[in-house]
């Protein structure tokens, strides 16, 4: 009888890991089915503003959307209002300047803004304002919001990198868009689902206080009975730029009568739209359920894992993706299969992406390098590098101007655009530090 | 003839003055004379002596006892104790006792400045007697005395001036005490908050795309720390962060890096991150 002493036979043949790998994916979202929910903010929001609305959506969503097995992760995709901060400082100081007030501008702005109350104002100005300035004031601030909007030249940007990532990655991306961010939004979401044809069903976004012509351009969404977004008939940021161009028209009268905790522009994500006592909080419930249940789950071709890093460029035939491992292992097109991670997705026709991953269990300590080498083209192309870690953090995209195509010549020495030292955490953590 | 009679009666109205005299010279009682019996005197009560045991000082939040328990009475004992509480001229609401027979306990809340009070026993005998003893006691605020001096110049340069170097700026870390100069939650959770915006500020101009993403996640957490602290109503949470912004904001120069920093984040996304409720109170110092 033979008595085949497997497991010794398997240990003496394994190669001995000159490493201990480290855990390397401490973010949530282990379960299969993942979606990611962005919100896209509105004119003349902070960062910390989209920050705010972003923690509200979570809070309402994130446990009462998920069915089993499925998992949300929210996040924000900011888009900042460029140059209105300076038209606002502007206005202010001249309706100050009229009323002889002295002080800070933006304080003042602020106070206006959100409706803090006479004394709060007193205390600060030292002058008791009349309801005709603080009218006046309020009328300056929303005029120059709606100038704002109405010369915004939504681009395409960064976050298409992102969205699309996420979509090659096998997350269905779910995008709530306030104000501006609804032109945002149509420019991006429209563009992935271009670059990503078979996709296209596992993005969606719905409208908050639209001043888009249309919801992405699908009818198949506008026609979604009262779904696809919410616009207040007293909307006073939405409304005077009907005059200028063609806007969605309003949907709902959102006048909540006598209780009203709106803000004053009837504008405001939280307080005009989102908030519990209004009837459009129950629209955006039934449009964001209705993404829930209806976005399909792309196929994973990009995995997720540790570190990965992801490049996309523009038109030109082809930039190439390389990683440098801490032993030392060159990862690109002609060895795709590294110590710790791989090249799973390598695009040869243009646009990328191009997604280099260390699974979540092999991920070592020590130093990860990512470059791009131009190997193809005919014209200066820019690429852009996009670096998911597994403790949740995003870094760029990170965009380079390559000039001149170098073929296999640039293998050995492509530009650098992440530099990843890992290190132990004294735990078998992984803990990352990026350059 | 008649001077026998003269002299004899004189003699009798001497003897008759000499005997009244002697009689009121306190009177032998070794006469047959009757008087009242007067009752025996009674020894008179000890009066009880009332003994605090106190502390001279506390500081606001905080609280003491007072300890009446050797209090004596030596002709018998303490029948029942008796605390009382006089504030002065203050106000607010926020400095109590409680009693427990020998011992009381003083509690203090927030104050805005610095208060004495008097504290009495006042302890009663079984004969029915009863002696007071009285203590001061200082309630110090200490707040306001931890505060850094205003600066000089506090515009000067978009980073300011941070003396007690605690990451908020001195004079926002002395604007969030004067707004809220009785509630430390409301001012420890502003603190973080004034130090997340002052790290957006030195990064905003200069800082790499790795210090701004670091920063980014700060603002993520400390946005979360408003609605997760419940030191604000919801409503009040925007508006309080934004007039903190506001205040960080006094500058053109200020306002300048701020804006840089966002205009970094554009077109960039920032998940959201979990926070830990130690990260979202920084403690004054």
């Amino acid at each position: 009888m033979k008595r085949i002493i497997l497991p010794l036979a398997l240990s003496l043949a394994a190669p001995l890991n000159a490493y201990a790998s480290l855990n390397g994916c401490v973010a949530e979202e282990q379960t299969e089915k993942r979606t990611m929910f962005y919100y896209a903010n509105g004119v003349g929001n902070s960062f910390a503003d989209a920050v705010d609305s972003m923690t509200a959506l979570e809070s309402a969503y994130k446990y009462t959307l998920p069915a089993e097995e499925e998992t949300y992760t929210f996040g924000v995709a900011y888009n900042n209002t460029q140059g209105l901060q300076t038209d606002l400082m502007q206005v202010m100081v001249q309706k100050m300047t009229e009323y002889g007030i002295d002080g800070d501008p933006y304080l003042m702005y602020t106070l206006i803004l959100e409706d803090f109350d006479e004394s709060t104002i007193e205390h600060f100005f030292d002058v008791l304002l009349s309801d005709s300035e603080i009218q006046a004031m309020r009328d300056a601030i929303r005029e120059t919001m709606v100038d704002a909007m109405r010369d915004l030249v939504a681009d395409q940007n960064l976050q298409t990198n992102i969205y699309e990532s996420d979509l090659l990655s096998g997350r269905r991306v779910m995008v709530v868009a306030h104000s501006q961010g609804n032109l945002y939004s149509n420019s991006i979401v429209s563009a992935v689902k271009e670059r990503q044809p078979e996709r296209s069903n596992s993005i969606g976004y719905f409208g908050v206080a639209s001043p888009a012509g249309s919801v992405n351009n699908y009818s198949a969404y506008v026609t979604v009975q009262d779904t696809a977004y919410v616009t207040a008939e007293d909307d006073r940021v939405i409304n005077p730029l009907r005059d200028s161009f063609t806007v969605l028209p309003a949907n709902i009268d959102n006048d909540p009568g006598i209780f009203e905790g709106r803000d004053w522009m009837n504008h405001g994500f939280l307080q005009s739209y989102f908030d519990s006592e209004l009837d459009s909080r129950a629209r955006i419930d039934t449009g964001v359920g209705a993404m829930a249940a209806n976005l399909t789950y792309p196929a994973t071709t990009a995995g997720v894992g540790a570190l990965r890093a992801s490049l996309t460029w523009g038109e030109q035939r082809d930039v190439d993706l390389h990683a440098f491992e801490p032993d030392g292992t060159h990862v690109y097109y002609r060895n795709k299969q590294g110590s710790d991670g791989s090249l799973d997705v390598d695009d040869v026709t243009s646009f990328g992406p191009e997604n280099y991953v260390v699974p979540c269990e092999s991920i070592n300590p020590g130093e990860y390098t990512i470059g791009v080498n131009y190997y193809a083209g005919n014209a200066p192309e820019t690429a852009s590098v996009s670096l998911f870690l597994g403790n949740g953090q995003v870094y760029g995209p990170r965009e380079t101007l390559l000039e001149n195509s170098r073929g296999s010549s640039g293998n050995d020495s492509p530009e650098i655009m992440f530099t990843i030292t890992v290190a132990d955490d004294g735990n078998g953590n992984a803990v990352y530090t990026v350059e | 003839m008649k001077k026998h009679a003269v002299l004899s009666a004189r003699r009798s109205l001497i003897a008759l003055a000499l005997a009244s005299v002697l009689t009121a010279c306190g009177g032998s009682d070794d006469n047959d004379v009757t008087t009242t019996p007067q009752p025996e005197p009674q020894p008179s009560n000890e009066a009880p002596v009332a003994e605090i045991v106190a502390p001279a000082t506390l500081s606001e939040r905080d609280s003491a006892v007072f300890d009446g328990s050797s209090s004596s009475d030596t002709d018998g004992s303490i029948d029942s104790y008796d605390w009382s509480l006089d504030v002065g001229d203050y106000a607010g609401g926020a400095i109590t006792m409680t009693r427990d027979g020998a011992t009381a306990e003083l509690f203090a809340g927030e104050i805005a400045e610095s208060v004495t009070v008097t504290i009495t026993l006042s302890v009663t005998d079984d004969d029915g007697e009863t002696t007071e003893s009285s203590v001061t006691v200082t309630i110090d605020e200490i707040d306001a005395a931890r505060l850094p001096a205003m600066p000089a110049t506090p515009d000067n340069t978009v980073n300011g001036e941070d003396a007690d170097d605690d990451g908020v700026r001195d004079d926002i870390e002395i604007a969030i005490y004067e707004r809220f100069p009785l509630d430390t939650h409301k001012r420890e959770v502003s603190r973080r908050a004034a130090s997340v915006y002052q790290q957006m500020l030195e990064v905003g101009l200069n800082g790499s795309d790795i210090e701004v993403t670091d920063v980014a996640e700060d603002v993520v957490k400390m946005v979360r720390c408003y609605n997760l602290e419940n030191a604000f109503s919801a409503e009040d949470a925007r508006k309080e962060r934004k007039l903190l912004r506001a205040l960080m904001l006094n500058t053109e120069e200020r306002r300048a890096a701020a804006q840089a920093f966002d205009q970094k984040m554009s077109g960039r996304v920032q998940r959201s991150l979990p926070v830990t409720s130690n990260y979202c109170r920084l403690e004054q110092n």
